[in-house]
Formats: structure tokens, sequence, C-alpha cells
């Protein structure tokens, strides 16, 4: 796959994704979170998983994720993100946000054709 | 919203400890390459294929890495601390290079420092009170006598305390020397009568016990409050201190309060030199408060109340003086009139340095801007020297920015090197300025190191190393652009040549203001010490008495005394002349004195003729060597049975008969009700300076003391006349050393009066240089500005011709191959630095005229516009300019042309 047919994530989005992934999941950590995102989207976009960690670590320090060290299944240790109550909000207003957002851009876009 | 907030606050935890984040990140990342290498693993891939499917799929980990940082703390910051260790290692390998940068730096950051902080203490914070800017004096004008401010009656004194009510607390004060006496040998101390609101007008309370009370002082209590340094030099520091009593002029006085460390009050300054050691109750006798229209002797001091004006204070003191004026007895009332006002008390403090401050904030200001010169020259012949290194940064992809950006942190090294220098060189350079600061400066000794201070300290370090970095970094960057790879010869290319040599004019131009004004100051001292002062110095040593009112109650027991010492005195072999005053030539406090001239009508709406009094007895005017211009001395004969005499000075006899002898015309004091007898000229001596050595001595009259009684209306004689004459200063002019004449005089007045001390004993020559001494300081504080800047405008011409010889290597090397002659060629490379210089003196010379009259007032005898002095710094800096040329000179005209045709 060419780096052309990448999808480009608007600013923010990804974040959205995020919480919204740990929202429904429950604590994951960036493999498996990274893994969830390619297996969810329906166009089939690759994501360098290295590309997650800016946004963790932002949501993190916004408070809205929090991670703690745990052992996995087999036994490996990684760090487990989970979103917080102050994320849960978050995710709330941004979900609000970018329905209205898309609904705009979608009705803008159908006018044009 | 918060969430911006907690974000920067984990940012800034992160960015102060970036390795436990780091630790965590490569942890984490490590975890996730197994994570993605085990499900590999299980989907069948050997090790090796999984671990680089593991890679394929996280991507570049340094990038993400990266990213994650850029998100995770401040990068832009992170790159100033990359710059910033990069700077410091660069310096470290051109230890000479950054050793002189420093030095200059420091030289100009040091001087700036310190005489800010002279600045801070006196114009800016002058007072050392709570909200200090509140405070006003309280004043008179009384048109008859002068159009200037005056103290007050202590009569109206107590009515503005009592009638007005634009103020939080309105006080008064009396400045008292006393004898202090009690546990050991007695001393003088300066003192105080206060009244008990002074103390809520400064708003600052004592350190122990208390201050005195509104009923202590109506009742006369002898009480006291001491100075900590009083408390600690007489008390030991005691802390039972309270109670205990001390003897003020052999009175004992109840110690009730300690005033905290660091309190001064009245603050020292003109006339007023020492510390103020004890404070006692204001306790006005009945004299004191009836007279009116006399005695202006006590000081007001207010606390404007809260949103009260300067304005409104006048107007409520101004309302209580009109009520004053009308109650005034019929004889008075419509003769005389005053006014009050208040007026703010910092500026009456700071006034008498701000000048001298003003002119020492230009020259450190020039001081610095040389420096800056300096060191940004240095770093644009560095910075072409290491236009290598920036071209190949260029190569590599570094901004041009971000190649600015570290210059200019190469100088905020440099700068905060130098800061750190200047700020011990400042705390020094403050600490020496305070030891031998002029009495008449004390305001400025009390200059240290605020926090104001090295705020300021810290801006002209970062203004400096921003202006002496922006420049070489934006011309060396942009020679980068034109590819100075190709051509190391571009280096001396022609933009950074010329600004380098208009900084050198620039900084040769400061440099001759700087002499000027220096040379001004040194002609202004040397003429004050030339000027005639009136009397002869040499020879003759003086010192002050004074007689406690509870051992020598009245005139008559203060003249026996005097008469005692004096022939005690005349007794001893070594004395040619002995004689006692009541005041002293340059100590400043004299009797002003109205007085009548006969036959002399003043123009209507005139001021009343006021002269300075003197009493007299014995041979003072011989002790003191007082030059007589015409007519006699007084003689034993001039006694209180005989007719009234006097001496006038010759302001008084060119005045008041002008074209005309003065002696045998007549004068008398108070106005011209004809109560006192005329008083016989029989002498004029020269005006003998009283004030200062730089102020005209004013009107003079000499008059034997012994005839005070009747030459002077009753009511002066009972008002002040007897305290008048209780401090007196006596002087012996004699053949030997002047240390051995003083110890005759002491031993005089111990014999006398064993409790008895004598102050300020010292040759009549340490109170001409005393006087002097604050010029010999402004002269010697532009003069030390003056030579760091030759010495840093001699470095500055010679780096910029030396570098110019060097640059020119080749062109020196083929004019000399072509039969050039050597002396040619020095000569040629001299022209240039002289030009330089003339260039430099002829913009500096102008600016300095344009200049000079702000020196005006701190000048004396010559003008602002002295020829000698202008033409005298132009050929020091031509001189100077002359000898740093010379080495660069010698060795262009010393180049072999094989040698350096052959470089490059």
């Amino acid at each position: 796959m060419s780096s052309k047919d990448r999808v480009e994530l608007l600013q923010g989005t990804l974040d959205l994704i995020i919480l919204r992934a740990l929202g429904t999941m429950g604590p994951q950590h960036a493999y498996s979170l990274a893994t969830r995102l390619e297996q969810m989207a329906d166009h089939p976009f690759t994501l360098n998983q290295g590309t997650l960690y800016p946004a963790l670590v932002r949501l993190e320090q916004k408070g809205w994720i929090k991670g703690t060290w745990q052992r996995t299944e087999h036994n490996r240790e990684a760090k487990y993100y989970g979103i917080t109550k102050a994320g849960e909000r978050a995710l709330g207003q941004q979900t609000e946000r970018w329905r209205r957002l898309a609904g705009l851009v979608n009705k803008l876009l159908l006018d044009e054709s | 919203m918060l969430i911006p907030l907690r974000r920067f606050v984990a940012r800034l935890a992160a960015f102060l400890r970036p390795s436990r984040a780091e630790r965590d990140l490569a942890r984490e990342v490590e975890a996730h390459l197994a994570l993605i290498e085990d499900e590999g693993r299980r989907r069948g891939l050997s090790a090796d294929e999984a671990r680089f499917a593991a890679r394929r799929a996280f991507g570049g980990v340094e990038q993400a890495k990266e990213h994650q940082r850029e998100e995770r703390s401040f990068m832009r910051v992170e790159h100033i601390r990359q710059d910033l260790r990069y700077a410091v290692r660069t310096l470290r390998k051109s230890p000479g290079f950054t050793a002189v940068a420093v030095l200059t730096l420091m030289l100009g950051i040091g001087s700036a420092t310190a005489i800010f902080s002279l600045a801070d203490a006196s114009l800016l914070h002058p007072l050392p009170f709570p909200q200090g800017d509140r405070l006003v004096t309280v004043n008179e004008i009384v048109p008859l006598i002068s159009r200037r401010p005056i103290r007050l009656p202590a009569a109206d004194l107590v009515d503005y305390e009592q009638q007005t009510h634009a103020f939080s607390a309105l006080g008064g004060w009396i400045a008292h020397e006393f004898e202090l006496s009690g546990a050991r040998e007695s001393e003088r101390v300066t003192g105080a009568r206060a009244t008990p609101s002074l103390f809520d007008v400064l708003e600052v309370g004592p350190a122990l016990g208390r201050t005195f009370t509104p009923t202590e002082d109506r009742d006369g209590a002898k009480v006291c409050v001491i100075s900590h340094g009083l408390w600690q030099r007489w008390f030991g520091a005691d802390p039972g201190v309270l109670g205990r009593t001390v003897d003020l002029d052999r009175v004992p006085y109840v110690v009730v309060g300690v005033m905290p460390r660091g309190f001064e009050f009245p603050l020292p300054g003109p006339g007023f030199g020492r510390a103020t050691d004890v404070w006692v109750p204001m306790s006005l006798t009945p004299v004191e408060r009836q007279a009116r229209m006399d005695n202006w002797s006590f000081n007001g001091l207010a606390r404007l109340g809260p949103g009260v004006t300067v304005a409104q204070g006048s107007a409520d003191v101004e309302r209580v003086a009109r009520r004053i004026v009308q109650s005034l007895p019929a004889a008075d009332a419509g003769k005389v009139t005053f006014r009050a006002i208040v007026r703010p008390l910092a500026g009456q403090v700071s006034g008498p340095v701000r000048p001298l401050v003003l002119v020492l904030l230009g020259a450190v200001g020039c001081l610095l801007l040389i420096a800056c010169v300096n060191v940004t020259n240095l770093l644009l012949a560095r910075s072409a020297s290491r236009a290598g290194e920036f071209a190949v940064r260029v190569a590599l992809g570094a901004g041009r920015r971000r190649l600015v950006q570290q210059l200019v942190i190469e100088s905020l090294v440099i700068g905060m090197a130098a800061a750190a220098g200047g700020c011990l060189l400042a705390w020094w350079g403050v600490g020496a300025l305070g030891r031998v600061m002029p009495a008449r400066f004390a305001l400025l000794g009390q200059a240290h190191f605020s926090w104001q201070v090295l705020l300021f300290a810290a801006l002209v370090t970062v203004a400096t190393a921003v202006a002496v970095g922006t420049a070489p970094g934006w011309l060396a960057t942009s020679r980068s652009e034109a590819g100075v790879l190709k051509s190391r010869s571009a280096s001396g290319g022609g933009s950074p040549r010329r600004l380098r040599t208009a900084l050198v004019i620039v900084e040769v131009a400061l440099t001759v203001m700087l002499l000027v004004g220096a040379g001004l100051l040194m002609r202004s001292f040397s003429d004050l010490l030339r000027a005639p002062a009136g009397f002869e110095p040499r020879g003759a040593v003086a010192g002050a008495v004074s007689l406690p009112a509870a051992a020598y109650p009245d005139a008559v027991h203060e003249r026996q005394f005097y008469r005692s010492l004096l022939d005690r005195l005349q007794a001893s072999p070594a004395t040619e002349f002995a004689g006692l005053a009541t005041s002293l030539p340059l100590d400043g406090g004299t009797f002003q004195r109205v007085f009548t001239p006969d036959g002399y009508t003043p123009p209507p709406g005139a001021a009343l003729a006021i002269a300075s009094m003197t009493a007299v007895k014995g041979a003072y005017l011989q002790a003191i060597g007082a030059t007589l211009v015409r007519g006699r001395y007084f003689t034993p004969q001039d006694d209180g049975r005989a007719a009234p005499v006097a001496l006038v000075n010759e302001s008084v006899a060119r005045q008041y008969w002008p074209g005309q002898s003065a002696l045998g015309q007549r004068l008398r004091f108070g106005g011209d009700d004809g109560s006192v007898p005329w008083l016989t000229v029989v002498g004029v001596v020269a005006d003998v300076k009283q004030d200062t050595l730089d102020q005209p001595a004013g009107l003079q009259i000499f008059v034997p003391m012994d005839q005070l009684e009747r030459t002077m209306a009753a009511q002066a004689w009972t008002t002040f006349l007897p305290m008048a004459i209780r401090s007196v200063f006596v002087v012996v002019r004699g053949r030997g050393a002047s240390s051995l004449l003083a110890t005759d005089l002491r031993a005089a007045v111990r014999q006398l009066d064993p409790q008895l001390s004598i102050a300020q004993l010292q040759p009549l020559a340490d109170v001409i240089s005393a006087s002097a001494a604050p010029n010999r300081f402004n002269m010697l504080l532009m003069v030390t500005f003056a030579v760091l800047a030759l010495v840093l405008a001699a470095v500055g011409v010679f780096g910029v011709i030396a570098y110019s010889v060097a640059q020119r290597t080749q062109e020196i090397g083929i004019r000399l191959a072509l039969g050039a002659d050597a002396g040619a060629v020095a000569r040629m490379v001299l022209r240039g630095g002289v030009g330089l210089a003339l260039a430099g003196v002829a913009i500096g010379g102008t600016a300095a005229a344009g200049l000079a009259p702000l020196l005006r007032s701190l000048l004396y005898g010559v003008g602002p516009f002295d020829p000698p002095t202008f033409i005298g710094a132009a050929l020091v800096l031509l001189g100077v300019a002359a000898a740093a040329t010379y080495v660069p000179a010698r060795r262009a005209s010393r180049i072999d042309p094989q040698v350096a045709l052959r470089s490059e």
C-alpha cells in the first residue's frame, strides 16, 4: 500500500477515536488499540502504530485517560490505558461536536454536487 | 478551562524531569514491539522475521519517540537548552576571546548596576519609611524674608498640628546637640526635640519600649527614645535598658524606647551630616510658644491623609495660616504676612543629589554602550572566522533563525558570566563608594542591593546580550547563504567591515563625551580649590564646645567659661591667636538676622536685609586667618561697656555702601524701630565661605559677643541668644604641629570642666577638604568612567585596525612587492586609525557640546563649553587612537610580501 492511500487523520480525530475505543472496550495497551483501530476501519487503513504515542501522552496529560503498568494474558508487561471520568465527559462533548461538524460537512458536500 | 492548565503543568513537569518520562516511554515502546513480535511468532514467523515485522508495523521508533516528546514537553525550550550547552562548549574552546568579552561586559554591567543602585536609593526610594511618598514638609513663605519656603515658628507649628484636617498626622522637630554623659566618658551626640506625633507621621514604632506621650510632652517629662546604634554603643545592647537613665546636657533622662536598627530621622543630608541618636519630647518653652513671626526654626512634617493631594494639604495649612495672620497683634498686622504650603519630602531629600545621579547614569550608559560596541566587534570578527562552521550548519538544514538564536544564546552566556562578575563588582563598588561618600551625599550611602537593582542588572544583561549578539548573528548567517563554503576569503566582505568601522566611530564619540564631562569636573575641582575661601586654613585647629544649660544657666556663666578658656589657650607659647565664635567657615550653620544699614531705604516690596551674624570672642578672625581688607580686627577694648562695633564682609560693603568706604558707617539689627543702638563698622574682611566652597558667602556681619546684650533687641536676647552662644567653635592658630594645638585645646577644655567634651576637633584644613569632598567625589567617579571608556575605546580602535591589517595582508603584500615604502604603508594604516578617531571626535565633540549644559549645576568656575577641556579631550583621544594604531601599523610595514602572497 502506498502512502497516498493512507487516510490522513484530521487533527483531533485520532484523539476521539482512541477515547471512543477505550470507552467501549475498557482498558487497552497501545498495541491492542492499534490492532483494534485497524480492524474497525471498513476502508482498510494502516497507521504506523508509533503514531499513537503523541496522542496517548496528550490525552493522558489532559487527564482524559490514565495509563497503568499491568501484565497481559501471556504474562508480558504492558501499559494499559483506561478512560477516566473526565475522559468520558470529554468523549460525550467531542462526539457531539464531531457529529455537528460531520453533518455540516456532509451537507456542504451534497449541496456542491 | 482547567484542561490547558493541567496540560501545561504536566508538560512542565516532563520538561523539568525528562528522564523518568523518557524511561517510561522507552519501556512502553519496548513492550509494544515485544507484543507484536509475540503475535508474529504465534503466527509461525521466525524470531528475526517477527522482529522485522514488528518494526514495520510500528514505524520509525525514533520518530515516534520524538513526536511523543514534542507532545510531552516544550521542544523550543529544549532546543535552547541544547544551544546553551553548545554555547558553553564553544566558548570554553576559545578562552581568550571569552575572557576579553566577559571582562568588557562585566565593566559595563557592573558600573551600570552600581550607579543604578545609587539612583534606586536616592531617586526611586529616597525615604526609608512606609509610604514615604505621602510625607510632606510644612513650610512658610514670608515675603519680607525670602521668596523661598522656610521653617516655622513653634507657635505656628502647634496651630497646624491642632487645626488641620487633611493629614493623618502632623508633627515637628528641631535638631539639638546634646552632651551625653553618665556611665561613660561624655560625648556629643546629635539629637532632636520631637513632638509625640512625629512617630505617627513616620509610621515607625520603637523596637523596644515606646515613644513619648502627649502628656509627657506637655509636662516636660525628662524621657528619651534612643537609636539602635546608641543602644548598642552606650548600653551594650542591654535588653533591660528601659527605665535606665542617661544624662543629656547634665539632666537625667529616662530611656523609654529604642528605635529599630536602620531607623534614621532626621535623614542625614545637606547641612545635617550625622545620624540622630536621641529623641526627647519637644516640650516647648513659654517663650517659644508665644513667639509669632520670629524664630523660624522648627521643622514641620506631615503625612497626607488617604486620598488627599499635596495641593489639598497646602490649602489646609494655608487656611490655618490666614487665621494666624488675622490674629497677629496690631503692630504686626498689615505689615507682615505669610503663606503656608506643604511639599513632598522625597523631592527635597533627593533634590541635592539628583543632578549628580542623572549625570552618572548618563556616564555609565555611555560606558555600557562602549562595552557593547567592543563585544559586538569581537563577535563580528569571530563570526567572520566561524563562517565555515555556519555554512556547514546551514547546508545541513539549520534554519537562519535557529543560527541567530544560537549566536544570541552565546552572547547571553557571555552576558550572564559578565553579569555575575558585574554584580560582584557593583557590590564591591557600592561598598567602596559608601566608605568615601561625603556626608552631603549620605542619601547615596544608603545604596544597597535591592531586588530592583538585581532586576535592573538582569534586564541590562539580556538587553546587552541581544544587542551584541543579533547583528553578528544576522550578518554571519547572511554570508553563509552567499556561499562561504566556496570562497573562505569572502569573510572579510563589505557590510560587516563598514559596520565595525561605524561602531568604533560611535565608541570614540561616546568616549569623547565622557572625557569632556570628566575634564569639566576636573577643571571645576581645581578652580574650586584655588578660589579664595576668605580664610587661611593652614596652621589652625578648630573644635566645637557646647555648654549644658544645667551647669551654665546664663550668659554670665557662659562668658566666664569662654574668658577662662581663651586666657588658658593664650598663655600657651604655641598659641599665636585663639578665639571662638558662633559659627565656623564652611560649617553651614549661621544665625540669619535682619539688619538695617544707616540711611539705606529698601526699594518698596523688597525683602528685608538679612545677613548671617557671627558673634565673636577673642582673636577669632585672626585665628581663622580671615583676610582684613580695611580697618581693624576687634580688640579686647571692644567689650560690653565700649561703643558697639561690627565688622562686615566685602559683600555687605559693596551692596550697601558702593563707591564709598564702609569704615565708620553704621548699621543695626532688627527692623527700623530704633529700639537698639547703632553699630559702627570698624573693619571689612574678605567674604568667608560659609556653606560650601562652591556657594558665594553672602552677606556677613561679625560682632563682639560681649556686646550682644546691648546690640540685639530685648526679645531676641531672651528667645535665642543664650542658646546661640551656648554652642561655639573654638579656633587656635599656632606655630606647632596641628596635633599639638589640638592636644592643648582639648586639655584646656578638660582642665576647666572635666566633663565637657570637645567635638569635631580637627585641623581647619580638614574643613576645606570635607567641603570639597562632594566635588572630589563627582570628579573621581566621572574620571574613573572616562578612563575605563578610554581603555575600551583604545582596545576597540586597536581591534578594528589590527583586524583590517590582517584582512589586507595580501593587498599590503602586493603594495610592498610593487615597491611601496614600508613607512608609507605604516602611515597608511595609521591614517586609517586616526581617521576613525577624528570622525569620532567630531561627532562626540558636537554631542558633548549639546549635553554639557546638563552638567552646569555640578560645575564651578568653568562654563560647560570650556574650550581647553574640549581641545584636551580631543587631543587625548587622538593620542590614544594613534598609540592603539601604532602596533598594527608596524606589523603592516613588516609584512613579508612573499609570505603574504603565498598564504591562501
